[in-house]
């Protein structure tokens, strides 16, 4: 009897100990894929973070090869015109800007409604016909 | 889509000024400089050089100064050297002009200039300006100071003096009396002086028209005017002082008499108004105590106020400017 229930003791011990590590190691397993399994879900928005990073990063740096592009063109303009100026003769003279006025802003017409401008454009016009038609 | 680009131009004896509507403002001698031989033409590399350049380089050049007493001179050279310098001074001031672009034109000539001389100036530049104006210089600083009332305008320049009486309308002829006392005038009277007191002085127009420029005056009192000179290549100092305010007091004596006339002449009852508004523009503007001296001359009539323009240089061009830019296109069309 006692035998009987040593074996069964020593089997039970046997079984634990033997099922006892697969447990402890299943449980284990467990808690380390757990973990793993948690760890990495903590990196998935770390990675969406990076990737907003690096589509504001490229935009920027499109936008600045665009802004460097406009600036080189603008830049050749310019040498352009002032090659224009130069030619075909290079006097000396004395430039002034007014300074209210771009260079290469033309000022539109503003014809005037004064009355007592207008009488005098017209004498103006009207001489300058007249001198046109003397021979 | 064409722009029109519209200019004002002074066409002045001795200098030119222009001014657009790009906001470019330009002003330079007016002469060209043929190279003198094929030496010459080889170290420049230009069939000829224009204004300050051609000053520069005189020695090497013939110098063409087209325009005496304000006008053309009635030369083929002078006219084709004309268009040479109107040609330059607007190409140097619209760049950026394409083909299809236009442009309106208004020109300074000295109040009396003649109509052959007008038809002569819209000859010239009928190929490369496609509306032209000519209009009277003084009437062109009165349209940029905005003075169309009772005002007595006074353009002193290099060739003529001109000057205009302005009362709310257009000019008439009687309103205007060009005078040749100007500038250049001064220049001769300025040298005989010099070579009067200090016979073996070294002189050239150049030189006596920069000490008028830096030292002529009219007004009573001045500091001690001493310049250097040369007598055979040796430097030194002469006073020139007295000879300065002699010469000067020559120009403005003419002049003094034609704005006692015109104010003589006018209207009574507004002739106070004109002495009181004497407004004075031009290079020769510029000699110090010439306000004074003008109302002094005006004092047995009554008195009188004289000032001068801020921008004597570029005033005339300004005015003109402002003509094409405030004139209806109707009245352009009519041209």
């Amino acid at each position: 009897m006692i035998e009987h229930g040593l074996v069964k003791m020593s089997g039970t011990k046997v079984l634990g100990s033997a099922f006892l590590p697969s447990f402890a190691v299943v449980v284990v397993g467990g808690i380390i894929a757990w973990k793993f399994w948690e760890s990495k879900n903590r990196q998935k928005p770390a990675t969406g973070a990076d990737s907003r990073y690096k589509e504001t990063l490229a935009t920027l740096q499109t936008k600045i090869e665009t802004l460097t592009t406009e600036l080189r063109e603008l830049s050749s303009h310019l040498t352009q015109f002032q090659e224009k100026r130069l030619e075909p003769q290079n006097a000396k003279t004395s430039v002034k800007d007014i300074p209210s006025v771009g260079t290469f802003i033309n000022r539109a017409s503003q014809p005037t409604k004064e009355p007592a401008k207008l009488a005098m454009f017209k004498r103006i016009i009207d001489d300058n016909v007249k001198l046109r038609k003397i021979a | 889509m064409s722009n029109i680009f519209y200019v004002g131009i002074d066409l002045g004896t001795s200098r030119s000024s222009i001014a657009t509507s790009t906001g470019k403002r330009m002003s330079t001698r007016t002469c060209v400089g043929y190279p003198k031989d094929v030496i010459s033409r080889k170290r420049f590399g230009k069939d000829y050089l224009f204004g300050d350049e051609a000053v520069d380089n005189r020695l090497a050049l013939d110098m063409i100064w087209p325009l005496a007493d304000g006008v053309i001179c009635e030369e083929e050279k002078a006219l084709s050297t004309t268009g040479l310098i109107l040609k330059h001074l607007i190409a140097q001031a619209i760049p950026e002009k394409q083909e299809t672009d236009k442009i309106y034109v208004a020109i300074g000539v000295p109040a009396q200039a003649s109509i052959r001389n007008k038809k002569a100036i819209i000859e010239i530049a009928r190929d490369f300006i496609d509306k032209i104006l000519i209009v009277s210089e003084p009437f062109t600083v009165a349209y940029s100071i905005d003075r169309f009332d009772e005002c007595l305008i006074v353009d002193i320049g290099a060739g003529t003096t001109d000057l205009c009486r302005m009362h709310g309308s257009m000019p008439e002829p009687e309103d205007q009396i060009t005078l040749k006392a100007a500038g250049n005038f001064l220049d001769d009277v300025l040298t005989k002086a010099i070579l009067e007191k200090f016979p073996d002085v070294q002189l050239t127009p150049q030189i006596v028209r920069r000490i008028k420029e830096k030292h002529g005056y009219v007004s009573d009192t001045s500091d001690l005017v001493k310049v250097t000179l040369t007598k055979r290549g040796i430097p030194a100092e002469y006073d020139l002082t007295t000879i300065l305010r002699e010469c000067s007091l020559k120009l403005t004596k003419p002049i003094s008499k034609a704005i006692q006339e015109l104010v003589g002449t006018f209207d009574p009852e507004f002739q106070e108004r004109l002495r009181n508004n004497v407004i004075i523009a031009g290079g020769g503007s510029r000699l110090k105590g010439l306000e004074a001296a003008v109302e002094k001359s005006l004092l047995e009539y009554g008195g009188g106020d004289a000032i001068c323009v801020q921008d004597a240089e570029y005033c005339g061009s300004e005015g003109a400017l402002k003509m094409c830019v405030e004139m209806p296109d109707e009245y352009w069309e009519k041209i």
